[in-house]
């Protein structure tokens, strides 16, 4: 039995891609066996803060997509990836992070954007994925915008983090998505506000974002220009587990363990 | 000598004196004292003499305590700008916090683009399905 959580923005540079990272090694450093798809075909990024070098990959989710490859052969064991501060391996026995990358090459990006594939070979990837590796939780990181796979993405999570920064079109855009998210009777929402000036006081921006969606926040994730240094190329919660970033991300965690 | 010879120059002198008090110029009262001090002059005149420069001390301290006063008034009326404009600039700042944590956005043009795609064929599809494409990964 696998737990199906999807990550989300309306628009990119929310952060999507750092939170889903933080989510799966707090949860891996738990014990549990994590799944990342990265679905952002069009402008993947998840794999450098794995520290995972695509030349070095010959499989990827284009080609599983393309029908050259079976879905696990696609993901690549990061476990050892996820380090403390002085680089040691942090995950526990027991614990599992893999990551199904897309390609980053601009001749496959091209293809598949062109081509398009069939929206339903990327749910039986996922299904194949979770039993294949026999997951505790999948985290799917989705492309920004509302489109198929996302759709799909949302459909199938029994729990969807929306992820928005404090301005007007962010607002706008989330309230779409949550609306659509509610149609399709997603089991959990939760919405996580990232970038927040340390300037805000949280508590207060939470509260009204809250009364607003009727939707819970998960976490008010600070801008800070350490989060951008790391955040960058490695993992905040494992490299510093203080870091009030890691505390939100525990939080999230406890509410979707 | 008689009492118009001495009481001309003295006349004279307090007519200076007083012109140059009116100018505020309160140090030049020299010539008050060497009436008030010459015994030669008439005593109604210095008696005169005596009051008049009784009465630039009192002025003169008056005048002190005005333009003391009026230093204070200035100095408290530069203060009071100064909290103005303070006050006016976080106004300003408190605005601009409180903007951004306002949620606002265009309900309609959202409830517009929810319409759009939960209108679509494959929405339908997926909202009749969502329920068991969950279960699947329950089993």
């Amino acid at each position: 039995m696998t737990k199906i959580i999807s990550t989300h923005s309306y628009r990119g540079g929310t952060g999507k891609s750092n939170v889903t990272a933080n989510l799966a090694a707090v949860l891996a450093l738990r014990g549990h066996r994590v799944g990342i798809v990265d679905t952002d075909i069009q402008s993947p990024g998840i794999h450098t803060l794995f520290k995972v070098d695509l030349n070095t990959v010959n499989n990827t989710l284009n080609n599983y997509l393309w029908g050259h490859c079976s879905v696990t052969d696609t993901a690549v064991d990061v476990t050892e990836n996820v380090v403390d501060g002085d680089g040691n391996p942090t995950v526990p026995d027991g614990g599992k992070v893999f990551l199904v990358p897309s390609s980053i090459k601009t001749g496959e990006i091209a293809r598949i954007l062109k081509e398009k594939y069939d929206v339903e070979d990327l749910n039986r990837g996922f299904v194949d994925l979770c039993r294949g590796l026999e997951l505790d939780y999948l985290l799917i990181d989705t492309h920004p915008g509302v489109n198929e796979e996302t759709l799909l993405s949302i459909a199938i999570s029994d729990a969807l983090l929306l992820i928005l920064r404090p301005d007007i079109q962010d607002y706008q855009g989330t309230a779409v998505t949550l609306e659509l998210a509610r149609k399709l009777e997603v089991p959990q929402l939760f919405l996580v506000v990232n970038k927040a000036l340390e300037t805000f006081d949280f508590n207060e921006l939470a509260q009204r974002i809250f009364s607003n969606y009727r939707t819970p926040v998960a976490a008010v994730l600070p801008l800070s220009t350490d989060l951008i240094q790391i955040g960058s190329t490695g993992l905040i919660s494992t490299q510093q587990p203080d870091h009030g970033f890691t505390r939100a991300i525990e939080t999230i965690v406890d509410s979707i363990e | 000598m008689t009492s118009s010879d001495t009481m001309k120059p003295a006349l004279a002198s307090l007519a200076r004196t007083c012109e140059a008090i009116a100018n505020g110029r309160f140090d030049e009262v020299e010539e008050l004292y060497q009436v008030i001090t010459d015994e030669g002059v008439e005593a109604d005149i210095r008696a005169l003499a005596e009051t008049f420069s009784g009465m630039v001390v009192q002025v003169e301290a008056r005048e002190f305590h005005s333009s003391q006063l009026i230093a204070e008034l200035t100095e408290t009326k530069r203060q009071l700008e100064a909290a103005e404009a303070k006050l006016r600039k976080e106004n300003a700042e408190l605005k601009t916090r409180l903007d951004k944590f306002e949620v606002t956005y265009d309900k309609e043009q959202a409830q517009a683009e929810i319409e759009q795609v939960s209108d679509s064929d494959y929405f339908r599809s997926l909202q009749s399905r969502a329920k068991d494409l969950r279960s699947r990964y329950k089993s």
